[in-house]
């Protein structure tokens, strides 16, 4: 377990905050690229929303909006207890900020559960592309590719999900290990960005896949 | 301690909003806009990110350097959107295509 005195400030550093502004900066360097990632799906998924709107929009009337409003809620809560944790480990309260990220990361499993239902029900009503798709739908070509993105982007999504929550977890036992203080938290501070961001991802699927095209 | 410093209660005041957002997504999935579903999800997505990044994220309270590096990732986004799609808008403009 490094020592936090040595990670506090290391050799290449002039001062600890030139250090944490580093990392920061790092980390935002690393959203940058990962905006553009998940950007070219949005942007392909845009083009063919727009020339076969209205199979897109039978796609998005099939998606269940109570789970998908339900996830929204957790991932959204999940963002606050790590804006916590962030907080109490800049404080150096080391149970609390344990505590926190535990709770993360738990809030993450929940998010992960309810999507993975959703996935099993889409298997259940045959529109799941590859394995089994069956429509009697006029438009059951561009309604397998919305489904087709649905599980992509979403896919991409629940993968960037499981490798936030390995981190929050490992950090979570740090934190309780008492790898982190009021002086040197950047560990905790960096996955809290990617955490966010992730919920970003998030926000944005929620609205494009299970909003557009609800009718009442 | 040098990190800036979001308060609890800022980070509360945030989450009760982004809760509130949230709720209003619903809802506009019921009430029959039409065409307007997409940019009006979207247009509230927008909002969301952006009280996601200025608070939870502290781009708010970050010295410029982060400020330019999110601003730049959303530039570049904007291109790439605005030139794919406006690719396939102005197809057929011209007669013979």
């Amino acid at each position: 377990m490094p020592d936090p005195l040595q990670l506090m400030l290391r050799e290449q550093f002039g001062t600890p905050e030139q250090q944490r502004e580093t990392s920061t900066a790092g980390m935002w360097i690393f959203l940058a690229t990962e905006v553009l990632f998940f950007g070219g799906l949005f942007t392909c998924f845009t083009v063919y929303r727009m020339l076969y709107t209205h199979a897109f929009n039978e796609g998005s009337s099939e998606m269940d909006l109570v789970l998908g409003a339900i996830n929204t809620a957790v991932l959204i809560t999940s963002s606050l207890t790590m804006a916590l944790s962030v907080y109490s480990a800049s404080m150096g309260r080391n149970v609390r900020t344990y505590l926190l990220l535990l709770a993360t990361a738990f809030l993450g499993l929940c998010f992960l559960g309810i999507k993975f239902t959703e996935y099993y029900r889409h298997y259940l009503a045959h529109r799941v592309p590859g394995i089994s798709f069956l429509s009697t739908s006029p438009d059951a070509g561009p309604l397998q590719l919305f489904f087709c993105f649905y599980f992509a982007m979403t896919g991409l999504h629940a993968l960037h999900m499981i490798i936030g929550i390995g981190i929050v977890s490992v950090f979570a036992v740090r934190a309780a290990l008492g790898s982190f203080n009021a002086e040197y938290f950047t560990p905790v501070e960096t996955i809290g960005l990617y955490w966010h961001f992730v919920d970003v991802v998030w926000v944005f699927l929620f609205a494009i896949f299970y909003i557009a095209g609800i009718h009442k | 301690m040098s990190a800036p410093i979001v308060t609890p209660k800022t980070y509360i005041l945030t989450y009760a909003a982004l809760l509130v957002l949230t709720i209003l997504t619903v809802l506009i999935g019921e009430v029959p806009l039409g065409r307007a579903h997409m940019p009006v999800a979207i247009a509230i997505a927008i909002a969301k990110a952006t009280l996601i990044a200025c608070f939870f994220m502290h781009v708010l309270v970050e010295e410029r350097l982060i400020k330019i590096m999110l601003a730049a990732g959303i530039l570049w986004l904007v291109i790439m959107m605005s030139l794919t799609i406006g690719d396939f808008l102005t197809r057929r403009l011209l007669p013979g295509q």
